[in-house]
């Protein structure tokens, strides 16, 4: 089965039906993946920030994470739920739109991007957890993940011209 | 006032976003960019109020940076909205939700900005539910117009 045959079976679900047919579910999820950008995004950016040395230098950054965790996975947790629900519905037309490669390139960039800070540069937190400018790996990381929600911001209302 | 919104509607401005998809998304897109900026100044800021971010903290730690984030996010999303405007200036401008969004935006920037040094937990409390509404009124203009 290829991608795109995938793409079309998803069409032919219930939950697609639901996202096409039914008069507000296309909009409820839209508003619910819109809530989860501003959420997981701008709480994330924050997180970068401080990676930067730019605010909350006074704090610690295992303790800047660890507040700000919970906002974020919940953000995150409500835009690809409603995200992936909404693909469901417009798989076909999504599988083609460029601005939808670029919007998954990039979500996978800033994946890659967390979780080598994850396995890597965070290792050694400890040698650096109070510094106000954490090391040039750890800035670095923070200008990624900023950059690419950038670009996966106004790649996903790119779709939204371009799609339907 | 319709006079000036038809005037500015059949300017050149609004006739060239209105005449190219391509343009229009790009200032969409920033100005999605600018909201979510906006949103996440606005949460930061007055989450910190409400001492639910870093209670150790002055509220003054969170909600100056997440005021500049908002004013950064302001400063992309208002000269954006004013072109995504303009094509159908007329219509929008009667549109409940939209004079809604305008009605909470102009409240929630009075009470961010104008009360920026009061760090009540009451004004991080009204900041919250000021730029949330703002979220939720732009959602249904954008979904239901």
């Amino acid at each position: 089965m290829t991608l795109l045959q995938i793409c079309e079976w998803l069409e032919t679900t219930r939950v697609a039906e639901l996202v096409t047919q039914s008069l507000y579910g296309f909009q409820i999820l839209v508003a619910i993946h819109l809530f989860g950008l501003g959420l997981s995004v701008g709480m994330v950016i924050w997180f970068d920030l401080r990676l930067l040395g730019k605010v909350l230098t006074a704090i610690p950054v295992s303790a800047v994470y660890r507040r700000l965790a919970p906002w974020m996975v919940l953000g995150f947790v409500l835009m690809f739920a409603s995200g992936a629900t909404i693909f469901v519905g417009f798989a076909t037309a999504a599988y083609s739109n460029p601005y939808f490669r670029a919007k998954l390139i990039t979500l996978a960039i800033a994946g890659l991007n967390a979780a080598i800070f994850h396995f890597s540069t965070q290792k050694h937190l400890a040698g650096w957890d109070a510094w106000t400018h954490p090391p040039a790996g750890a800035r670095l990381a923070g200008a990624i993940s900023i950059a690419s929600w950038v670009v996966v911001v106004m790649a996903g209302r790119m779709m939204s011209y371009t799609m339907f | 006032m319709d006079a000036a919104l038809a005037w500015y509607q059949s300017s050149a401005v609004a006739s060239a976003v209105g005449n190219s998809p391509t343009i229009t998304a790009v200032i969409s897109a920033c100005h999605a960019l600018g909201f979510t900026f906006v949103m996440g100044g606005a949460l930061f800021s007055n989450l910190g109020k409400l001492g639910v971010l870093f209670p150790s903290r002055p509220a003054r730690d969170m909600s100056v940076p997440g005021s500049r984030l908002i004013a950064l996010g302001l400063a992309i999303s208002l000269p954006t909205g004013v072109l995504l405007f303009g094509p159908r200036a007329t219509v929008a401008a009667h549109n409940t939700f939209f004079e809604l969004k305008m009605l909470l935006l102009l409240t929630a920037a009075a009470v961010q900005f104008g009360l920026l040094r009061r760090e009540s937990r009451a004004i991080g409390a009204a900041g919250l539910a000021l730029w949330l509404g703002l979220a939720a009124s732009a959602c249904a203009f954008i979904l239901l117009e």
